[in-house]
């Protein structure tokens, strides 16, 4: 692709299994599973109520900029993720400063708490005693903007609301503004909270398992809703090279469909055509591919059709693939901002993470969905996977920095 | 198709425009709305179950679901999915943009919305609150809770296949999504975008511009609603499908300074802003014809806009254009609404190249413009 180099130079995490970008690596490697009992809204009435919530989260820990009081619970995790991907990145404070920063953040429900919490308010007191200051924050751009005051950053600040997709869709236009020269760097990703509507939803529909998540298994019976954030530090290689920065992975491009068919089924034949995208716009094979984190949301529905998809894209030899929500459920905006925090990891420390709860094969579901164990492995191309409500698929396309620089020489 | 090989600085030009707005359904309508003035206030008394903080709004009372989409397949739109899915139809009607199967993966969408349907988000967890069980929600309404939903439905309706993006940025969203909508288009994921931006009326927005101090009982301005999309592609594309441009979009910039919102301190950087925009157009500040504004009812940030306006231009614009004025404070698709306003003023001189600034700042220090000219 014309366009400058694009690299990912900073992590940072907001999860159930793990704050930062080492501790959730830690984690993945060890398949461990982050539901708890939800703590952070009313589950009176619900017969399950277990999410993969952030426990004991407390922003000030980490906020140097911002009043954590000032802010709702989807926007203080973005804004712990970016400051913990700017630590890691280890940047200097005048490149960010300087207008050529801007960011991304992708979200599926915005600051969907105090919306709760302002609807509560309304069905107890009545519309005229809201909480005032709450309520200019409902806006999703309030997570972009957090990260920003943050992080002192002044370029474009975009919150991407496509919902489980926007971690993805995120990275891609955060890609877009660097190689295209628009930006020089982007802190990019994707942050949201539990909350009560989404929890309602998912349960009327039936999409919540009442046991453990088991994607791409025989007896898979659905969802537990996650929440956290991921944020990725992106810069072009020159800068990086030039200050002797870690390189996680190069974004080697990704690719974006929408169904235009139906709003909830997933559509094969449009996700594969997004794989397509993704590939041609990276440049690669399908049998480069060494990878694959799914979306892999351990719906009846979703997990065959993603099979069904890859098959289509791939044919009969399917990279592995795991899902990495058996451990930290969906996280909605932030699920492929972690899937793809996942990936960088997976390059960075040799390994593939696992799907766990994995029991039974599903003769419709990928057959390599690396179970239960995390595997050791050398990725030079990771892919990562995000559908969303609404018929829209991303998928970005993740690249050992060293074999890209290799290849194009 | 092989990628990225075209010019990234290829000129992109708006071919169409779909308005739904409280002055007028249509582009011609709010064109003849915006020509003659017209007021959008009408009483929105009785309207809801629910108690308003006001009596009036200008709200898009002429707009039909049934009647500007069709009856069938919209029962279960929200008022934010009518709006888009109809002013996205008209913008194509008005470009005389066709989408069959060799163009419907080329084509995309792109809307600026800070919060998706308000009204179909708290209606769902008003019902999670007071129904018989916390999940006594009706199911079919749960896909209209996300964000992208509008998009979504609008690329159902009218079968379009492409990138399909959806941008929150309060105030800028409508500037927002048009910045997405030409890197989407530069960066060839889709030869044609239909982008724009969109707000709904409802109780759950009265209630909060009321509690922000947006908005007030008896004030000047008033809340508003609608959307206005654009069919935004590169000027090549326009020419081979032989359609006529209304406008080309030469630049669109954006910054945030958060530390400086509602300060004074701003003014200078907006005007930076609007400078880098008018260089990138290689316009000269003297060649802007008109400024469509966003002031509203905020006396300090109103002062930060003009301000940045007059240090950029060096003078008074020939002619300007305060939108709000007529359709009140429509929030996310506020932006957009300028935009609109701007081809509409300019359209009265076919022909006669003109040069529109169109300038958006935010709540939380998040300011933009775009720099247009005529056909």
């Amino acid at each position: 692709m014309a366009g400058r180099r694009v690299v990912i130079t900073g992590l940072g995490v907001v999860s159930s299994i793990g704050m930062g970008a080492s501790a959730f690596a830690e984690a993945l490697r060890n398949g461990r599973s982050g539901f708890r009992p939800i703590q952070t809204f009313d589950t009176t009435g619900f017969p399950v109520a277990i999410a993969g919530e952030v426990p004991d989260f407390d922003a000030t820990r980490w906020l140097q900029r911002v009043d954590s009081a000032d802010l709702g619970r989807a926007s203080r995790f973005a804004a712990v993720a970016a400051r913990m991907a700017i630590e890691d990145a280890g940047t200097n404070e005048q490149i960010l400063a300087d207008g050529r920063c801007g960011v991304s953040v992708g979200t599926t429900d915005g600051e969907s708490q105090l919306i709760d919490l302002l609807m509560s308010e309304w069905v107890t007191k009545g519309p005229q005693h809201l909480s005032a200051s709450w309520v200019p924050k409902v806006s999703a751009s309030h997570l972009a903007v957090a990260v920003a005051r943050e992080l002192d950053l002044h370029g474009e600040v975009a919150t991407i609301s496509n919902a489980c997709a926007a971690g993805n869709y995120s990275i891609g236009h955060a890609f877009d503004l660097i190689s295209s020269g628009e930006a020089d760097c982007m802190v990019c990703g994707g942050a949201d909270s539990v909350c009560r509507k989404n929890y309602a939803g998912f349960f009327k529909v039936g999409a919540i398992t009442p046991t453990v998540v088991r994607p791409f298994d025989l007896n898979r019976q659905g969802i537990l809703t996650g929440e956290g954030s991921g944020m990725l530090y992106l810069e072009t290689l020159e800068s990086a090279q030039q200050r002797g920065a870690h390189i996680y992975a190069e974004v080697l491009g990704y690719g974006l469909t929408s169904d235009a068919n139906q709003m909830v089924v997933p559509d094969p034949s449009s996700i594969a055509r997004c794989i397509r995208l993704a590939h041609a716009h990276a440049g690669i094979a399908p049998d480069q591919v060494d990878y694959i984190c799914a979306h892999g949301t351990g719906t009846k529905v979703n997990d065959v059709a993603e099979t069904a998809a890859l098959r289509e894209a791939f044919g009969d030899r399917l990279p592995p693939t795991s899902s990495i929500k058996s451990m930290i459920g969906h996280t909605m905006g932030a699920a492929s901002a972690l899937g793809a925090i996942a990936c960088a990891l997976s390059i960075t420390h040799s390994f593939l993470p696992p799907t766990i709860n994995f029991e039974t094969p599903d003769p419709e579901c990928v057959t390599d969905c690396i179970p239960n164990r995390a595997r050791e492995a050398r990725p030079d191309v990771v892919e990562n996977h995000g559908f969303a409500f609404g018929g829209h698929n991303a998928i970005v396309i993740l690249g050992r920095e060293s074999w890209n620089t290799e290849r194009l020489h | 198709m092989e990628y990225g090989k075209a010019a990234l600085n290829q000129p992109l030009v708006i071919t169409g425009c779909g308005v739904v707005s409280s002055i007028g359904i249509g582009f011609a309508e709010f064109a003849r709305g915006i020509y003659e003035e017209r007021s959008g206030r009408h009483s929105v008394q009785g309207r809801f179950q629910e108690p308003l903080p006001f009596d009036e709004a200008c709200v898009a009372d002429d707009f039909d679901v049934a009647r500007h989409v069709g009856a069938k397949g919209t029962r279960y739109f929200d008022r934010t999915t009518g709006f888009i899915v109809s002013a996205c139809g008209m913008a194509m009607q008005h470009a005389e943009l066709v989408i069959t199967d060799d163009n419907r993966e080329q084509v995309g969408i792109a809307i600026g919305t800070s919060t998706g349907s308000i009204k179909s988000i708290c209606d769902f967890t008003r019902d999670t609150l007071i129904g018989e069980r916390p999940y006594s929600v009706n199911p079919i309404l749960f896909p209209n809770l996300v964000m992208n939903s509008a998009a979504g439905q609008a690329a159902i309706w009218h079968r379009i296949k492409g990138a399909n993006g959806t941008v929150a940025g309060g105030q800028l969203s409508g500037l927002l999504a048009l910045r997405y909508a030409a890197l989407t288009i530069r960066r060839e994921y889709a030869d044609t975008v239909i982008a724009g931006a969109v707000e709904e009326f409802c109780p759950y927005t009265a209630w909060g511009v009321y509690h922000a101090g947006i908005v007030r009982p008896g004030g000047e301005l008033a809340l508003g609603e609608g959307a206005a999309m654009f069919v935004l592609e590169r000027a090549d594309t326009a020419q081979a499908a032989g359609r006529a441009p209304l406008a080309e979009v030469l630049s669109c910039e954006v910054a945030t300074y958060a530390d400086l919102a509602g300060q004074a301190a701003l003014a200078p950087k907006f005007a930076e802003c609007i400078r880098r925009a008018l260089e990138r157009a290689a316009v000269d500040p003297a060649q802007v014809w008109l400024v469509a504004d966003s002031f509203g009812a905020d006396v300090r940030r109103d002062e930060v806009e003009s301000t940045a306006i007059r240090q950029a231009l060096g003078r008074e614009p020939a002619k300007r254009l305060t939108l709000k004025k007529q359709i009140g404070e429509t929030l996310s698709a506020a932006g957009a609404f300028q935009l609109a306003g701007a081809i509409a003023l300019m359209g009265q001189f076919r022909g006669d190249q003109r040069i529109a600034l169109i300038t958006s700042i935010g709540r939380d220090g998040m300011i933009g413009c775009a720099v247009i000219r005529s056909a």
